[in-house]
């Protein structure tokens, strides 16, 4: 019982120093949002909408916002198109070369996210491979640079998230008895079906979740956007870093701030009240099977 | 600035300053253990130079100087956020779109001449309550000029050169964070019959040029320079001077503004206001406008030195021949924006709205 009690107590100690990393920054952005801005960081000191009503009703702000979404999304779904098969491979690779790959898997994880991006930039410049291969398919025709747009914010956003959603996705596909695809293969199953039928459906809500979290990455994503956007993408991160670094507007820096956060709960939201209704994940499966 | 004042300058303080160019001048300050400082300035080799120059001098007399680098907006940010704290450092370096603000919410403090003895042989333009011109750096089109060779194109003349068909995808313009952003659509705007007055008619013009990207610092500008994947760019030709020494063809062409040719940027030191040690800033500050640090400063990194006789050492220096703009007459023709018309707010809100990106 002394045990349980310890436990549920440090249990309680990092729920509050979660609150207070966490929730505590975000009562100060709030709060903030609601003054009027001075100038040169100033507030106000009337209570408003007016910082919520200026960002809702200006087509740059909502721009910004459809803009900052969609490459998210997008970036989320690309990764784990990729990130599936990759961890399905490793999950099922049974050799002593999976622990080098899962150790440089982790590395590539922690690599500074800057290093990351500026090697990308090398990748994707007009002097770099890609588009040194591209001139020589299109026998010079093409003479565009792969940098400063949004497919190059695209790329860079999956780069970031991608080593994550591998890892987490592995630990998925380590859960779904390989037995279950033995017993799908004897029976006659083809790949695809083995896929659409066993895999897909016992894996669909540890895909659903890494997606979301590689969604909730690419959101608040700064770095990419910055370097490989090259001031032609601005994002709502990007915003909020020219709102306070170049105009010292903190109350309407911390408005999109708010607003950002929100859009990320309710995208959240909506998909797992959706996700309440699909079919059936991998615990599930597992009870059925 | 203006230019009776300049040409003042030009013509009056040489031999105030001349005795002041042997090395080894330390002025008036003495030798002891003179406590920390931090400097907000530039990164990359401007902020190196600026070490070897004036921070080496300071540690050498029993001083610490520690640099905080980023834009000047950056710092200006950390000073605002840090209101009512200790400042993040002593003195700063800034740019004539900060000072009015900086001044207004007293972030910087009125300097003390008495404890800047080198101040007097500056120019009376270059002396301001709380600020000292230390440096210009002149604004123009940076260009290759064997990939606009390569391609059949003559020296851009005016910013809207930078339209040519042939430089789509080459041309990168500084944005708006960038020190060089102001005099290039300040060019632009005149180049639309207008002037700093009306920045939003630079508008139509930048999206004409639809440059490749928007460069937010020099260090990334210079190696898509290097590499030849940018042509051309509204930058300083400072870089034009430290590129030639890695090889890269580099020149600048210097655009008209109305009747004025060339552009002038001034790098402004402030002292800032709460520092815990106001004598060894002055000290760092004081050592900046030595005029052997002045011109050693300007040679490494290409800009101009506001010491008169800096300016006639540089001068000698085969590096800056066809590069700076060094004659008395055409350094009273640079044009020098003047923020007291410009209307930020407006410019900003127009550069995030209505440049066509991407």
């Amino acid at each position: 019982m002394r045990i349980r009690r310890a436990y549920d107590g440090a249990l309680a100690l990092a729920l509050a120093v979660s609150v207070v990393l966490f929730i505590v920054p975000q009562l100060f952005f709030v709060r903030q949002s609601f003054f009027e801005s001075l100038a040169m960081g100033m507030m106000g000191d009337q209570l408003s909408f007016a910082n919520y009503a200026t960002i809702l009703s200006d087509g740059f702000y909502i721009a910004v916002f459809v803009r900052t979404i969609v490459l998210s999304a997008i970036a989320a779904l690309v990764a784990l198109f990729i990130a599936y098969p990759t961890a399905y491979w490793l999950a099922r690779l049974n050799s002593p070369v999976l622990r080098w790959l899962i150790i440089l898997l982790l590395v590539s994880s922690f690599v500074s996210i800057v290093v990351k991006v500026l090697g990308l930039s090398m990748l994707l410049g007009s002097q770099g491979p890609f588009a040194t291969f591209l001139r020589f398919v299109t026998l010079g025709w093409w003479s565009g640079s792969l940098l400063h747009n949004e497919l190059a914010v695209a790329i860079g956003l999956v780069q970031y998230s991608l080593p994550l959603l591998i890892m987490l996705l592995f630990g998925v596909v380590q859960t779904i008895p390989k037995s279950l695809e033995d017993a799908a293969l004897v029976h006659g199953a083809s790949d695809w079906s083995l896929l659409r039928r066993i895999l897909l459906p016992l894996s669909l809500n540890g895909i659903v979740t890494a997606g979301l979290i590689a969604f909730n990455m690419n959101m608040g994503a700064f770095t990419s956007a910055v370097l490989l956007g090259g001031g032609n993408v601005l994002t709502v991160p990007v915003v909020i870093q020219r709102k306070i670094v170049l105009e010292v507007d903190y109350p309407v820096a911390s408005a999109l701030s708010v607003l950002l956060t929100t859009a990320v709960i309710v995208i959240n939201l909506l998909l797992v009240a959706l996700r309440r209704g699909g079919p059936v994940g991998a615990g599930q499966g597992r009870q059925a099977a | 600035m203006s230019n009776t004042s300049r040409r003042t300058f030009l013509s009056g303080v040489a031999g105030l300053s001349i005795a002041g160019l042997l090395p080894g001048s330390t002025g008036a300050w003495a030798q002891g253990n003179l406590g920390a400082i931090k400097v907000a300035t530039w990164g990359g080799s401007w902020r190196d130079s600026l070490d070897k120059q004036v921070g080496e001098p300071i540690r050498k007399a029993g001083g610490t100087v520690e640099y905080v680098v980023d834009t000047p907006q950056g710092n200006l940010a950390k000073l605002v956020a840090a209101r009512g704290r200790s400042a993040p450092f002593d003195t700063m370096e800034s740019g004539l779109e900060l000072v009015q603000l900086m001044a207004a919410d007293r972030f910087i403090q009125d300097l003390d001449y008495e404890k800047l003895p080198n101040a007097k042989l500056l120019p009376d333009f270059a002396r301001a309550k709380n600020y000292v011109m230390t440096l210009g750096s002149m604004d123009g089109i940076v260009y290759n000029h064997e990939k606009f060779k390569e391609a059949g194109l003559d020296a851009p003349k005016t910013y809207s050169d930078l339209a040519h068909p042939k430089l789509q995808g080459k041309v990168a313009f500084p944005d708006v964070n960038h020190t060089q952003h102001w005099n290039a659509v300040a060019g632009l705007a005149y180049e639309a019959g207008a002037s700093e007055a009306d920045l939003t008619k630079a508008i139509p013009l930048i999206n004409k040029i639809k440059p490749a990207y928007f460069f937010s610092s020099s260090t990334d500008i210079a190696t898509k320079m290097s590499s030849g994947e940018i042509w051309a760019a509204p930058w300083h030709a400072g870089f034009v001077i430290r590129l030639r020494r890695s090889n890269v063809p580099l020149s600048i062409s210097y655009p008209q503004f109305g009747t004025k040719r060339g552009s002038l940027w001034p790098v402004l030191h402030h002292v800032v206001r709460g520092t815990e040690n106001e004598a060894l800033a002055h000290r760092f500050l004081d050592t900046y406008l030595e005029p052997q640090v002045q011109l050693s400063h300007a040679k490494a990194t290409g800009v101009l030195p506001v010491n008169r006789s800096a300016i006639q050492e540089l001068g000698k220096d085969p590096e800056t021949n066809g590069v700076l703009l060094l004659s008395d007459a055409e350094l009273d023709n640079l044009f020098v924006i003047d923020f007291s018309k410009v209307n930020l707010a407006q410019w900003r809100s127009a550069w995030d709205r209505d440049i066509v990106r991407g």
